[in-house]
C-alpha cells in the first residue's frame, strides 16, 4: 500500500518535472544557447578581423612603409649621382662622393628594412634581385667615383706640365711649332693621335721638352678614358636604376596585391561570419518564435484560451462546453479540475432550476425554460393549480404526509404529462404546467386530464387522502407573453376557479383581471377610509313579531366613498376579510355600535344591538377581551350586545370556537348564528353550540313558498330552536304573507323591508316611538 | 664615428644601468676599411654577424673610415665585449697593442698573425681557392693568356697570385699568366680606376680572363673585362652578380662563417688562442657557382675543378704560397 503511494507520488513529481515550466525552461535554455552560439560566432569573427587587421597593421604596413621608403631612397640616390660628374674640384668631388655614399647607405638601410619586414613573407627572390641591383649600382658608383678622382688628378697633372712647358714654348718661334701644348688638355682622341705624330717629327726639339709633350698627351688620353668610363658608369647606373625602380615597383605592386588579397580574405571571412551570425541569430529568433508559437502559443496559450472559453461557457450555463483533453501537464490538470467544477456547477444549476423534493422545475426553472418557449410565439397554455386544503393536510397529518402528497402529485403529473410539457412546482402546493402548442379547448382537456390524474386518493401510511385541485388556465400569447405575467393571470384564474364547487377549472379572461384590479384598489382605499371616517353604521330594526314592537337593531356598515358614493358591504367586506383589514374595521364597528347602544340606553331607548363578526374576526385569539373592553369603555351592559356569527366559523377548530362562544355567553353577551339554512350546519350540531339564537337567512325566506317542503322545514327549525331554548330571527321579511307565516310558526323576531330598511342611528328612537315599543 | 660614439654610449648606458646584464655575453666585430657593404671581404664578415645575431647573440659592429680609427675602436670594443673579432690583416699592430692592454679579453684577428696568448689568429689558405680559379680561368681562355690583378703587393695577395698561377699551369700547361699589382699601400684595394687601366693593359697583352684579388679595385677590372667582352673572376665574396655574363666565378673566402664560428665558440667558452689555418678542407674557401654563372661553367670544367678541390683538400695536391715571379707594380695611374 505504502509502496503504491510512493510510486504515485513519484509519478506526480515526474509529471511536474516535465510540465509547462520545465518545457519553457528547456525552450528558453535552448534559445539562450543559440544566442550564446551567435555571440561566440560574433566573437570569433571579431577575432578573425582583429587578426587580419593586426597582420595588416603590424606586418603589411611596415612592409609597405619600408617599400615606399626604399623607392624614395632609390630616387634620392639617383638624384645625387650626376653631382659626381659635375664636381668643380677634387674637394667638391669628395664631398659629393660622401653624400652619394650616404645616400647609398640609406638606400641599403631601406633595403634591409624591406628584407626584415618581408622576413617570412616570401618575395625573398625579388628582394634578392633588388639587393643585387643596388649592389651593382654601388659597384658602378665606386668605379664612377674612382674614375672622377683619377680625372681630377690627371687634369691637375696636365696643368702642372703645361706650366713647365709654357716658358719653352714662349722661346720657340710659333711658326716652328706644329702643335701648341695648351691645346692638348682639350684635344680629342683623333687630335691627340695627330699631335703625337707631329711630336715625333720634332726631332730638332729638346728631348726633355718632347718627353713632357708626350707625357701631356698621355695624361690627356687617360683623362679622356676616365671621362668615358665615368659617362659609361652613369649609363650603367641609369640602366640599373630603371631596373631597380621596376623591381621595387613590382614588389610594391605585388605587396599591394597581397594585402588586397588579405583584405579580400578578411572581408570574405567577415562575410562568412556575418552569414553564420545571421544564420545563428536567425535560428535563435526562429527558435524563440517556434517556442512562442508552437509551444506557448499552441500547446499552452491555446489550451488556456480553450479552458477560459469553457469557463465562460460554464459560467454562462453551457455545461456542454468542450474542455480540452489530453496532455500531462499543469494545464491538463487544470482542465481536469475544471471538469470537476463544471459537474459541481451543473448540479448547482440543476438545483437552482429544479425543485429538490419533486424533481420538477422550480419557479426559476419554469421562468427560464418556459420563457424561451413562450418567446417562440406559438400558441400554448399555462395551467396553474394547487391542492385544496393542503394546509390542513399539512397541519393535520404532518409535513411528512404533506411532502408525500406533493411527491405523489408530481409523480402523477409526470405520468399524465405529454412529452412537450414543462412541469413545475412553484412552491408550497402550487404546481404549473406549460403546455406548448395548444388552444383553449385543448388546454381545458389537459386540465381535465390533470384532474383525472389527481382524482384517486393518495395513500400515506395508514391513511388515504383525497385530493382536489383548483385549476387556472391562461392562454398565450393571447393573454401575455412573459412567464411572470402568465403565472400571475393563471393564479387569478385559479383563485377564481376555487369558488366553483363542481368543476374548479377556469380559463383566464380579462374580466378576472379587472375584478382583481378592483379588489386591489378597494384594498388600498380601505385603509384610508378607516382613518378618514368614511364609514358609518346604519341600523335595521328587529321587530317582535308577536307584539309588533322593536326589540333591537342590527348594525350594518356603510362606506360612503367620497368619489364613488355608497359602496355595498358585499363589495368590500370580502376584500377586507382577505386583506386582514377586517380586524380594525370590525373593532371600529364594535366600538361605534356599543357607544350608540349606550347613548340609546341613556335616552331610555331600550334596545339590543347585533353586530356581525366575520370568521377571521371571531377567530382572533383575544376576541373575547376585545368585546369586554368595548363594553367596559362604552359602559354598555353585556346583555344589550348580540354577536352574529356565520356557520363557516364552526368549520374551524371546534373546541376552540366552542370555548370562545362559551366565554362570551358567560359574560352575558348574546350569540346568534347568522345565515342559518345556507350552509351544512345541522340541527343536531346546533344543539352543542352555546348560542342564544339563530337567524334564518333571507334567501331561504325569499324562496320559502316555492316549495312546500321549505315551509315545513322552516316551521320545524323554529320549533326545534325553541325546544333548544333559542330565539329565532327571520330575515328579509318583505310581505305580509311571510309575516303571517312566521307569526303562525311562532318565530320570535322579524327583520326586513316590511318593517323597516336600515336607517341612521338618529332615526331609530323615532321609529321606536312610531311602532310603539322600546320606550 | 657617429656609430662608434653611439655604440659606446649605448654600451656605457647598458653597463651603468644594468650591471646584471653586463654578465651577458657580448661580441664585437671590427670591419676593414672600405665599408661593411664592399661587395667583397667586409660584406662576407657582415653576413657572419647577421647569422650570429640570428642565433640570439649580441654583436657590436665597428666600421673604421681610415687606418687611424682602428686603435680607438679596438679599445672601445675591448672594454665592452668578451670577444673582439678584427677583420683584416691591417689590424695587426693595433690589435697587438690592445691585446696586451686587455689580457683578459679574447681577440681574434682574421688574415694576419699576432702571437699573443689571448689572441687567436685566423688565416685562410687563399692559394687553394685561387688554384681553383686558375683552373677555371685557363680552361675558359681561348688566347691561353690570363691576367692577374693584385691589390696591394703583400703576402696575402701573393698567395692569391701563386695559387692562381699554379692552377692555370695545372689545367693548361701551355697557358700564360700576366700578373700585375696595383700598388704598395692599402689604397690599392680601393682604386677601381687603377684596376680598370691595368686590366685594359692586360687585355691589350692578350689576356681574356682576368682574376682580380684587389678588393674594391677589382670592380674596375671587371668593368674593363666587360667592355672587352673578356671574362673576370671575383674575390672574397660571391661577386658573380655584379657583372652578369662577365663574371666567370668568384673565389669566396668564408669570412662570415669564420666570424660566426669564433663568436659561437667564445659564447660557449670554447674559444682558444693560437693559430687557425683555414683552407678548402675546412670549407674556408670555395668557388662560387650559381644562377649567374652556371651556364659559363661546363660540366667538364666543373668536374675538373671539383677534382682539383678534392685533391687539394686530401693533401695530394699541394699549392705553394709563393709565386714563382714577382708581379710588376702598375705605376702609370697615380
Amino acid at each position: 500500500m505504502g509502496e503504491g503511494i510512493n510510486t504515485h507520488a513519484q509519478k506526480g513529481a515526474a509529471a511536474r518535472r516535465f510540465g509547462v515550466r520545465a518545457k519553457l525552461w528547456l525552450a528558453f535554455g535552448s534559445v539562450a544557447t543559440m544566442t550564446v552560439v551567435a555571440s561566440a560566432v560574433a566573437l570569433h569573427s571579431f577575432d578573425v578581423a582583429d587578426d587580419t587587421l593586426t597582420r595588416i597593421s603590424q606586418r603589411q604596413l611596415p612592409v609597405m612603409a619600408a617599400l615606399s621608403r626604399l623607392e624614395q631612397q632609390g630616387s634620392l640616390l639617383l638624384a645625387t649621382v650626376p653631382a659626381l660628374i659635375h664636381a668643380e674640384s677634387l674637394e667638391s668631388l669628395h664631398r659629393r662622393a660622401r653624400s652619394v655614399a650616404q645616400a647609398e647607405e640609406d638606400f641599403i638601410a631601406a633595403q634591409n628594412r624591406v628584407r626584415a619586414a618581408l622576413d617570412g613573407f616570401g618575395g625573398g627572390e625579388r628582394i634578392e634581385t633588388i639587393g643585387e641591383l643596388s649592389a651593382r649600382i654601388g659597384a658602378h658608383l665606386q668605379i664612377l667615383q674612382s674614375a672622377m678622382e683619377h680625372r681630377w688628378r690627371l687634369m691637375e697633372q696636365q696643368e702642372d706640365l703645361l706650366k713647365r712647358i709654357a716658358p719653352l714654348e714662349r722661346r720657340t718661334p710659333h711658326i716652328l711649332l706644329p702643335v701648341t701644348a695648351e691645346h692638348i688638355p682639350s684635344a680629342t682622341l683623333a687630335q691627340l693621335a695627330e699631335i703625337e705624330r707631329k711630336i715625333k717629327s720634332l726631332t730638332w726639339m729638346d728631348a726633355p721638352v718632347r718627353a713632357d709633350l708626350v707625357r701631356l698627351t698621355a695624361l690627356r688620353r687617360t683623362e679622356i678614358q676616365t671621362h668615358t668610363l665615368a659617362v659609361r658608369q652613369m649609363e650603367h647606373i641609369r640602366f640599373l636604376s630603371a631596373g631597380l625602380d621596376a623591381e621595387a615597383r613590382s614588389l610594391i605592386d605585388s605587396w599591394q596585391a597581397s594585402s588586397a588579397a588579405d583584405r579580400t580574405k578578411m572581408i570574405d571571412s567577415m562575410r562568412q561570419s556575418r552569414l553564420i551570425l545571421m544564420l545563428a541569430s536567425g535560428l535563435a529568433v526562429a527558435g524563440a518564435l517556434a517556442v512562442a508559437w508552437l509551444y506557448v502559443g499552441r500547446r499552452v496559450v491555446r489550451r488556456i484560451v480553450e479552458i477560459e472559453t469553457s469557463m465562460r461557457g460554464i459560467a454562462g450555463g453551457d455545461f456542454d462546453a468542450a474542455i480540452p483533453e489530453g496532455g500531462d501537464d499543469e494545464i491538463s490538470r487544470m482542465a481536469a479540475a475544471l471538469s470537476v467544477f463544471r459537474d459541481a456547477m451543473r448540479s448547482v444549476a440543476h438545483q437552482a432550476r429544479h425543485d429538490a423534493l419533486t424533481g420538477l422545475l422550480n419557479r426559476n426553472g419554469l421562468m427560464e425554460t418556459g420563457g424561451a418557449l413562450i418567446e417562440e410565439k406559438q400558441p400554448g397554455a399555462l395551467i396553474y393549480f394547487n391542492i385544496e386544503a393542503f394546509k390542513e393536510i399539512n397541519d393535520t397529518f404532518g409535513h411528512d404526509a404533506g411532502d408525500h402528497v406533493l411527491v405523489a402529485v408530481a409523480e402523477r403529473l409526470r405520468r399524465a404529462a405529454r412529452p412537450d410539457w414543462l412541469l413545475a412546482r412553484l412552491g408550497g402546493d402550487d404546481f404549473a404546467v406549460l403546455a406548448p402548442d395548444c388552444g383553449e379547448k385543448t388546454a381545458m382537456e389537459y386540465a381535465a386530464r390533470i384532474q383525472r390524474a389527481l382524482a384517486s386518493p393518495v395513500a400515506s401510511d395508514q391513511l388515504t387522502i383525497d385530493l382536489r385541485a383548483a385549476i387556472g388556465i391562461v392562454c398565450y400569447p393571447l393573454f401575455g407573453d412573459t412567464p411572470r405575467e402568465l403565472l400571475q393571470r393563471a393564479d387569478l384564474a385559479m383563485n377564481a376557479a376555487r369558488a366553483r364547487r363542481e368543476t374548479p377549472v377556469l380559463l383566464y379572461e380579462p374580466a378576472l383581471g379587472t375584478a382583481a384590479e378592483h379588489h386591489k384598489t378597494v384594498r388600498s382605499e380601505l385603509r384610508h377610509a378607516i382613518e378618514d371616517g368614511q364609514f358609518h353604521l346604519v341600523y335595521q330594526p328587529k321587530i317582535d313579531i308577536a307584539s309588533n314592537r322593536m326589540s333591537g337593531v342590527e348594525a350594518l356598515i356603510r362606506w360612503n366613498h367620497p368619489e364613488r358614493g355608497l359602496i355595498s358591504p358585499l363589495d368590500f367586506i370580502p376584500i377586507a376579510e382577505r386583506s386582514g383589514l377586517i380586524l380594525p374595521l370590525g373593532a371600529w364597528v364594535l366600538e361605534t355600535a356599543c357607544r350608540q347602544a349606550k347613548d340609546w340606553m341613556d335616552e331610555n331607548v331600550d334596545l339590543t344591538v347585533a353586530i356581525n363578526f366575520s370568521a377571521s374576526q371571531f377567530l382572533q385569539p383575544d376576541v373575547v377581551k376585545h368585546i369586554e373592553r368595548a363594553l367596559d369603555e362604552t359602559g354598555l351592559p353585556p346583555d344589550r350586545l348580540e354577536i352574529e356569527i356565520t356557520e363557516s366559523v364552526l368549520l374551524r377548530d371546534e373546541a376552540d370556537v366552542l370555548g370562545r362562544l362559551r366565554d362570551l355567553r358567560d359574560c352575558g353577551v348574546s350569540l346568534a348564528l347568522d345565515d342559518f339554512g345556507t350552509g351544512y350546519s345541522s340541527l343536531s350540531y346546533l344543539k352543542r353550540l352555546p348560542v342564544t339564537g339563530l337567524k334564518i337567512d333571507q334567501s331561504f325566506v325569499r324562496d320559502m313558498f316555492l316549495r312546500d317542503d321549505d315551509t315545513r322545514i322552516t316551521s320545524a327549525i323554529i320549533r326545534m330552536a325553541h325546544d333548544l331554548g333559542l330565539s329565532v330571527v327571520a330575515e328579509g321579511i318583505e310581505n305580509a304573507r311571510q309575516l303571517a307565516f312566521f307569526r303562525d310558526a311562532g318565530c320570535d323576531l322579524g327583520q326586513g323591508y316590511l318593517f323597516a330598511k336600515p336607517m341612521p342611528a338618529a332615526d331609530i328612537p323615532a321609529f321606536g316611538l312610531a311602532v310603539g315599543g322600546a320606550t | 664615428m657617429i656609430r662608434l660614439l653611439r655604440t659606446a654610449c649605448l654600451a656605457l648606458i647598458c653597463l651603468a644601468a644594468l650591471p646584471a646584464t653586463a654578465q651577458a655575453f657580448r661580441a664585437a666585430v671590427l670591419y676593414n676599411v672600405g665599408g661593411k657593404l664592399d661587395k667583397s671581404f667586409n660584406e662576407s664578415a657582415f653576413r657572419g654577424v647577421l647569422a650570429a645575431r640570428a642565433a640570439k647573440l649580441t654583436v657590436d659592429e665597428y666600421e673604421p673610415a681610415t687606418d687611424d680609427d682602428r686603435a680607438p675602436m679596438l679599445e672601445s670594443a675591448a672594454q665592452s665585449a668578451d670577444i673582439v673579432v678584427a677583420i683584416g690583416f691591417a689590424y695587426r699592430d693595433a690589435l697587438s697593442e690592445a691585446a696586451k692592454k686587455h689580457p683578459a679579453i679574447h681577440f681574434t684577428i682574421v688574415d694576419n698573425i699576432v702571437d699573443l696568448p689571448n689572441v687567436q689568429s685566423v688565416r685562410f689558405k687563399e692559394q687553394e681557392g685561387a688554384f681553383l680559379a686558375g683552373v677555371a680561368a685557363a680552361e675558359s681562355s681561348s688566347t691561353r693568356i690570363v691576367g692577374f690583378v693584385g691589390g696591394m703587393d703583400s703576402a696575402l695577395v701573393r698567395r692569391f697570385q701563386a695559387g692562381f698561377e699554379q692552377g692555370v699551369r695545372h689545367a693548361v700547361p701551355g697557358a700564360r699568366v700576366v700578373p700585375r699589382m696595383l700598388g704598395t699601400s692599402v689604397d690599392a684595394f680601393a682604386d677601381p680606376m687603377a684596376g680598370y687601366l691595368v686590366a685594359k693593359e692586360e687585355i691589350a697583352d692578350g689576356a681574356d680572363v682576368l682574376f682580380a684579388a684587389a678588393g674594391a679595385s677589382g670592380l674596375g677590372v671587371y668593368q674593363a673585362a666587360e667592355e672587352a667582352a673578356a671574362k673576370a673572376i671575383g674575390v672574397d665574396s660571391d661577386q658573380n652578380y655584379l657583372f652578369p655574363g662577365t663574371m666567370l666565378t668568384s673565389v669566396v673566402k668564408h669570412v662570415g662563417d669564420t666570424v660566426l664560428r669564433v663568436v659561437k665558440a667564445a659564447a660557449a667558452n670554447q674559444w682558444r688562442g693560437g693559430m687557425l689555418y683555414i683552407g678548402l678542407k675546412e670549407g674556408g674557401l670555395s668557388l662560387a657557382i650559381g644562377r649567374h654563372n652556371a651556364q659559363m661553367i661546363s660540366p667538364e670544367l666543373r668536374e675538373k675543378i671539383d677534382r682539383a678541390a678534392t685533391e687539394i683538400a686530401a693533401g695530394t695536391l699541394v699549392v705553394e704560397e709563393m709565386p714563382r715571379t714577382r708581379a710588376p707594380i702598375a705605376g702609370g695611374g697615380l
